[in-house]
């Protein structure tokens, strides 16, 4: 039997390389450009025909732009607009890998801290750049606590940078940590299906109930990777 | 209740002039344009009644697993950058472990930084929730 960490394990499905550099399609590779696909169709499908009375497929669509949109709208406020694009584009991607990762056989992307950091590391560098187009240098009070007294400064500073650079981290750790330890507790509970033969039935209720809660995280993940995304961007625009 | 009679459905398709309606069914959109004064506010109505709706439907809290793991991460994460700068600073500068100690202290402090900005986080949406909830 496969033990619970094994579903992690990555596989070269067709070996590649240029030189030194391994760029062999692995089902990683597979699972997020899958990902791409179903969540591009999705969305080509439900604007396709974009009727005045919504079918079904149009309607979920429409409910995904209008969440992210509201979200937006919530958290930076109108001029949050123009980054609707990337934050839209994150949503689909985490909530379509974390959703094709809960179908069994499957490879869950996110539980890859490579993928999830390359995300925040995105993140965190656009940030970065747009705060520093929109303020110049005075994005450095950005560090500096308001009210604060002058002789802390020295103190707070460090704290204040220590913390902006521990976002990325702590934006990647959070997803992939979420999907690794449901996947590993799902696992690890299958196993017991198994190994309690009659009485089996148990664990097998109890894996039917983590796979609803799992999907649910699923959605939720990927919602708190967005939000934080717009917070900030927040920031950036608007510093304090 | 109203009774239909028989036919009453197949009267267009034949031809048969349809029973007369009541004046209200014509405001809508049997002319097929749209009528004249009202449908600006009647149009704003509805998008109120929908906003309200949907606010009601989403306020529901984050669950308490889900918090507890986004404060732990926030703390955790601020720690391993303050480690992570000190050791490099002690391999560059050569000052083992002095930095190590003074940035593990320093991370710590980012990570509670963190946490509280979290916590306050939560705080106001339970606030906005609540203030909500009382307004409706």
């Amino acid at each position: 039997m496969a033990g619970p960490l094994e579903q992690f394990e990555i596989h070269p499905i067709m070996p590649l390389s240029i030189g030194n550099l391994d760029i062999s399609i692995t089902n990683s590779t597979v699972y997020m450009a899958a990902a791409v696909a179903i969540s591009a169709g999705f969305l080509a499908i439900g604007a396709g025909r974009a009727a005045m009375v919504p079918g079904r497929w149009q309607n979920m669509a429409e409910l995904s732009y209008e969440f992210i949109a509201n979200l937006i709208k919530e958290t930076i406020g109108s001029d949050g607009r123009k980054y609707f694009p990337i934050i839209f584009t994150l949503f689909m991607f985490i909530l379509f890998a974390n959703l094709l990762g809960m179908i069994p056989f499957s490879f869950t992307v996110t539980s890859q801290i490579v993928v999830t950091f390359a995300m925040a590391a995105v993140v965190f560098v656009g940030v970065t750049v747009l705060a520093f187009a929109k303020h110049g240098t005075h994005f450095f009070s950005f560090f500096v606590p308001p009210g604060s007294p002058v002789w802390m400064w020295p103190l707070l500073i460090p704290i204040e940078v220590i913390s902006y650079l521990s976002r990325p981290i702590s934006l990647s750790v959070r997803l992939f940590a979420n999907m690794l330890a449901g996947h590993t507790l799902l696992k690890v509970i299958a196993g017991f299906v198994f190994a309690l033969n009659v009485f089996g039935i148990l664990p097998l209720a109890l894996l039917v109930a983590l796979t609803g809660l799992e999907i649910l995280i699923a959605f939720l993940q990927a919602y708190v990777f967005t939000i934080l995304t717009c917070l900030y961007i927040k920031d950036a625009l608007h510093l304090h | 209740m109203t009774r239909y009679q028989t036919g009453q459905y197949f009267a267009a398709a034949f031809g048969r002039p349809t029973p007369p309606r009541a004046k209200e069914d014509y405001k809508v959109s049997d002319t097929g344009r749209p009528p004249p004064n009202d449908l600006g506010e009647r149009l704003a109505a509805a998008r109120a009644r929908q906003e309200a709706r949907q606010s009601g439907g989403k306020s529901q809290g984050p669950t308490g697993l889900g918090t507890g793991m986004r404060i732990a991460v926030d703390l955790v994460a601020g720690i391993a950058v303050g480690v992570v700068i000190g050791l490099f600073l002690d391999r560059w500068l050569g000052t083992t472990p002095w930095l190590l100690v003074a940035f593990f202290v320093l991370g710590a402090a980012a990570g509670i930084r963190n946490v509280f900005r979290t916590a306050s986080r939560f705080e106001e949406q339970a606030r906005a929730r609540a203030a909500e909830e009382n307004g409706e």
